[in-house]
């Protein structure tokens, strides 16, 4: 991947417009997923997303070569997403998770299961519902960390790269969005796993 | 104690598998040896597994299909606004809150306050010269060519008040119209030339030119009568001025006028205006 990276970086350094949109195919999704993991709204991530290849297109000319494209990519998006989330007041943040939540159900059914037993559906979709809800009421700096390494695949490592912290901030911040997260889904917890702790 | 440390910091890596072979090692002898370490651990591991269960909600049907075509639109429209410099200059009155409204607004507003310097200026300025302060005083008549001294502004307003005279002198009720006279016309004049003379005879008393102070005094209440007409019908009233200028020789008192003012010029007395017998209008 590293080294597809570096020709799609020569061929839009060179002013290849094609390398642009291939960039785009590669990357669209990993950038919409991690805008709307952060945001919890569809059609703010679709935003987001688009206007993190808008910044790419402008910088087409001026893009250096020794450019890690992968990084930079994730750092606009999460900046541009946490500057989404504080422009935003608290109650449509809540409103998103909702949205979330009804979109989950969405995808439940779509993705087959209302095949399972109704009991299994309807349980599925609350774990959906209080995961999504108590993801929305971390901090959006919490919340990008643990999106980032919990769903989005990326090293401890790669995420303090991309914040431009150090792996230190990055798992105290991981450390704190973990307990949080406890805190709130704790008793959903010990109700569908019977686990204790 | 210091392993117990080392191993809650390796924790996250632990569950992610980042961990090198050796710390991988560390991390699986201290587990199994130490219950509070591994308790810690199961408590962290438990919350990760069960967020784990999270599904992504998909993006509506065809969302990744028109992704590109969306980008390429937002592309264009952009790129368009740059070469369209009005439609950037409104994206950037949009941006930071200007209207057309507000634009008017403040041109209306810069228009009145020059507008308003302006009529200040006329009216309020300190008159530097005599000339400006006979010529900018409301109503009087403004002469042709700007005097420069007080008795060439004497002489204007002396010529002015001269045809005014003549005309009424002229005038023959028994063989012509009274609206030919146009006496309302005359009586304006004559308005005008009144309270200019009030200024006037300040400034002559001021510079000790006695004779024409006098002059202008009589032409003053000749004027004066003449304003104070009150229709051209009145025939009787008319007469009575005309009588009046003629007894007082006003207009002989002109001509001697103009013939020291011409001498003084060094012009020959030819060459000084000649109102015709019947000016009909001035």
């Amino acid at each position: 991947m590293a080294q597809n990276d570096q020709i799609l970086i020569d061929r839009l350094s060179s002013g290849d417009q094609t390398a642009f949109y291939d960039l785009v195919g590669r990357y669209k999704k990993k950038i919409y997923y991690l805008a709307y993991d952060i945001t919890g709204d569809h059609h703010e991530a679709e935003d987001i997303s688009q206007e993190v290849f808008m910044k790419v297109y402008r910088s087409l000319k001026t893009f250096r070569r020794d450019a890690k494209m992968s990084s930079w990519l994730h750092q606009i998006t999460v900046n541009a997403s946490i500057d989404s989330l504080r422009r935003k007041s608290g109650r449509h943040a809540k409103a998103s998770g909702e949205l979330d939540n009804i979109s989950t159900q969405e995808n439940l059914v779509a993705s087959g299961s209302h095949n399972l037993d109704p009991a299994r559906s309807t349980e599925s979709f609350q774990i959906q519902g209080r995961i999504s809800q108590a993801l929305q009421n971390i901090s959006p700096r919490e919340r990008s960390v643990f999106v980032m390494c919990h769903y989005n695949g990326l090293k401890l490592k790669e995420t303090a790269e991309i914040l431009n912290v150090t792996i230190g901030t990055v798992k105290s911040l991981l450390f704190r969005a973990i307990r949080k997260l406890r805190k709130e889904l704790s008793p959903f917890m010990h109700e569908h796993t019977g686990d204790p702790s | 104690m210091n392993k117990c440390k080392k191993c809650r910091s390796l924790l996250l890596e632990h569950y992610y598998g980042e961990l090198s072979p050796s710390e991988k090692k560390f991390m699986d002898r201290h587990l199994s040896a130490c219950e509070k370490c591994r308790s810690l651990s199961a408590e962290m591991d438990a919350v990760l597994q069960f967020t784990g269960q999270r599904v992504r909600p998909e993006p509506p049907e065809g969302f990744w299909d028109s992704y590109e075509k969306k980008l390429e639109l937002r592309i264009e429209t952009e790129a368009a606004s740059e070469h369209n410099p009005r439609t950037a200059k409104e994206k950037r009155g949009q941006r930071i809150g200007f209207s057309p409204k507000w634009a008017y607004q403040a041109a209306a507003a810069v228009a009145l306050i020059i507008i308003g310097v302006f009529i200040g200026r006329a009216l309020f300025l300190p008159r530097t010269s005599g000339v400006q302060h006979a010529s900018q005083r409301p109503g009087v008549l403004a002469p042709a060519q700007p005097e420069t001294t007080l008795v060439h502004r004497s002489q204007n307003y002396i010529e002015r008040s001269k045809l005014i005279l003549l005309a009424l002198v002229n005038f023959d009720p028994a063989e012509e119209d009274p609206y030919a006279l146009d006496l309302p016309y005359q009586k304006q004049i004559s308005k005008e030339l009144v309270r200019e003379a009030g200024f006037l005879k300040e400034e002559l008393a001021e510079s000790d030119q006695e004779r024409l102070e006098n002059l202008v005094t009589s032409l003053e209440i000749i004027l004066l009568q003449i304003a104070n007409l009150e229709s051209e019908n009145d025939l009787d009233a008319i007469e009575l001025v005309r009588d009046g200028i003629n007894s007082r020789g006003i207009l002989m008192e002109i001509n001697l006028s103009d013939l020291r003012h011409s001498m003084k010029e060094g012009k020959s007395p030819a060459a000084t205006r000649q109102p015709s017998r019947k000016p009909k209008t001035i």
